[in-house]
């Protein structure tokens, strides 16, 4: 305790802040994680199956994707924050705050699981596929019987990945008006010279990707049978 | 049961048209276990997804059991593929899956109760002899088991047809044996049709009634398999028999530290090799015969092989021996010649 008096004393001064900023972080990870996983993955699925020589080759729509895909995959976070601010306001009535910083985080994310998932999907056996067909199985039940169980443990790897790069995004939105320890660090840490806070909540932040990277190698290991 | 009339397929590319299967005919019977034989790119895989459309012709038609599979909707043919199984090379089995999963899974996809599943399952574990495995990944089988579970599966839907691609390529000789005893034992016990491809002529010898002999998308020969292994017409189809008949061509070496006398290769087909042709020869013509390879093999009802014999004299009586041997329905070559006599 008189250590941390001693040492981190504005980190004991705004603890209560530092909470929560833990949980806005918390919350806009985890919230745009649900969000990109629920438009990538569908996505990805989308990205294979229209390609050519798959399910349903449809190559006109599997450009247009693949375009989308890339161009949002290209603008930087930052720039993408700002271009999104005006559509946000219109559907959330603010710019700031944690909600706000979702819309821009899913934008972000949602393609980059998009492409994880289809790489994932890729690797699945031609010929596992190729047998539900010879069983009469409809593109649907190949989709959520083959395609998905069979990629499983790539696309909660490609999940985790995209976890902790929310992390790092939604740090960058703090400094934007989202809140959260990204925020904490910018506006307390290096704006109020308080270097014990900008240190106590990157190490927070450090914590906090190490543990998903954990519970995303755990549960990809148990899935994983082959 | 299964009727394939006139296929011809052709896969474009950018690099123009390869025609894979060039106006194939077969007709296989109920109850049959047919074998198709061919060297890799004879078109053999691509004529076995012709029978459940899983490679669709470029023209011909298709017909298993009463049902012209090319002219059915979507949605019926996916029901007709359910009558007919598959068993692949390289199993295709999902490694997330148990093996209760896996059998299940066509059980799912036909929508069948999940209540029976379990019942049913255990029933093919109990065919295939794996009923202690149900609870096992595939990556903890070994290969021979992992075809069981492929079989297993193909008979879920209590199919009409059961088609082999390559069935036991992947597997060693002694589990190809057992796995092609099991398909011998269920073509019995449920009276399927199963129509098998291979390159190991060994395949068709042991199980097979009927063959047909690709080469280059067509099929060069087709018959029983009795009659064209003691008829063979093509070079391609003796090549084949040579894996299993056990005539390897003797060695030069063996040759030269042989004696006098001529060296004849003598091929016997069906009938001949069934009577005691060599034994009455030495009777009949007093000519010493000395027997330095070979092995005669029995298929069914015929006996087949090819003996090197070596014919101690002149070249009389190597004459008279080729033409005693000939008319006793012998096929015979003249590895060496007989020196000396009225030559």
């Amino acid at each position: 305790m008189e250590f941390i008096n001693t040492y981190l004393p504005n980190v004991v001064t705004f603890w209560d802040y530092i909470v929560k900023a833990i949980w806005e972080t918390g919350y806009m990870v985890s919230l745009s994680l649900v969000l990109s996983a629920l438009v990538g993955i569908p996505l990805g699925v989308l990205l294979v199956i229209t390609s050519k020589g798959h399910l349903k080759p449809m190559p006109a729509l599997y450009q247009v994707l693949s375009i989308i895909v890339n161009i949002f995959r290209s603008i930087p976070y930052i720039v993408l924050i700002i271009i999104l601010i005006p559509v946000t306001r219109v559907l959330i009535n603010t710019s700031i705050g944690p909600n706000a910083a979702i819309l821009s985080l899913v934008v972000g994310a949602a393609p980059f699981v998009a492409r994880l998932v289809e790489t994932s999907i890729r690797e699945v056996d031609k010929g596992v596929i190729e047998a539900s067909q010879s069983m009469g199985a409809t593109t649907w039940q190949i989709i959520y019987k083959i395609l998905l169980p069979e990629s499983l443990p790539g696309i909660i790897s490609g999940v985790t990945v995209t976890a902790i790069s929310l992390v790092g995004f939604s740090a960058m939105a703090g400094v934007v008006g989202a809140g959260g320890l990204g925020a904490m660090a910018y506006n307390y840490g290096f704006n109020g010279f308080k270097t014990d806070i900008m240190i106590v909540t990157t190490v927070l932040l450090i914590v906090m990707v190490q543990v998903i990277q954990m519970i995303g190698d755990v549960i990809a290991r148990k899935l994983d049978h082959r | 049961m299964i009727k394939l009339t006139n296929i011809v397929k052709e896969f474009k590319n950018r690099f123009g048209t390869f025609t894979a299967l060039n106006g194939v005919d077969l007709d296989i019977q109920k109850g049959d276990i047919y074998g198709i034989i061919g060297y890799s790119g004879a078109g053999k895989s691509t004529l076995v997804r012709m029978i459940n459309l899983l490679e669709t012709p470029t023209s011909g038609e298709v017909l298993v059991g009463d049902t012209h599979l090319h002219k059915l909707t979507a949605r019926d043919l996916r029901k007709a593929r359910r009558k007919i199984g598959m068993v692949f090379q390289h199993f295709n089995l999902l490694w997330s899956r148990t093996v209760l999963e896996n059998v299940a899974l066509p059980l799912e996809i036909a929508g069948v109760p999940k209540s029976e599943h379990k019942e049913r399952v255990n029933q093919l574990l109990d065919l295939v002899g794996l009923t202690d495995k149900a609870d096992m990944y595939p990556s903890q089988l070994s290969g021979g088991q992992k075809q069981r579970i492929g079989i297993a599966r193909a008979l879920a839907n209590n199919p009409d047809v059961l088609l082999c691609d390559e069935a036991t390529s992947a597997l060693d000789p002694k589990t190809t044996d057992s796995i092609l005893d099991l398909l011998k034992d269920i073509n019995s016990k449920l009276g399927l049709t199963i129509v098998l491809i291979t390159h190991e002529m060994h395949v068709i010898e042991k199980i097979c009634d009927k063959v047909a002999v690709m080469e280059s998308g067509r099929v060069i020969e087709a018959g029983e398999v009795v009659e064209v292994f003691s008829h063979p017409k093509t070079t391609t189809t003796k090549e084949f028999l040579n894996q299993v008949s056990g005539t390897e061509q003797i060695s030069d070496e063996f040759l030269s530290g042989l004696g006098e006398g001529a060296v004849l290769r003598c091929t016997f087909l069906g009938g001949s090799a069934g009577q005691t042709v060599i034994s009455r020869m030495i009777t009949d013509l007093g000519v010493q015969v000395n027997i330095l390879q070979g092995q005669i093999k029995r298929l069914k009802e015929v006996a087949f092989g090819t003996l090197y014999v070596q014919i101690q004299g002149d070249v009389d009586a190597e004459a008279k021996a080729v033409a005693y041997l000939k008319k006793n329905g012998v096929i015979v070559n003249v590895v060496r010649g007989a020196e000396g006599g009225s030559n």
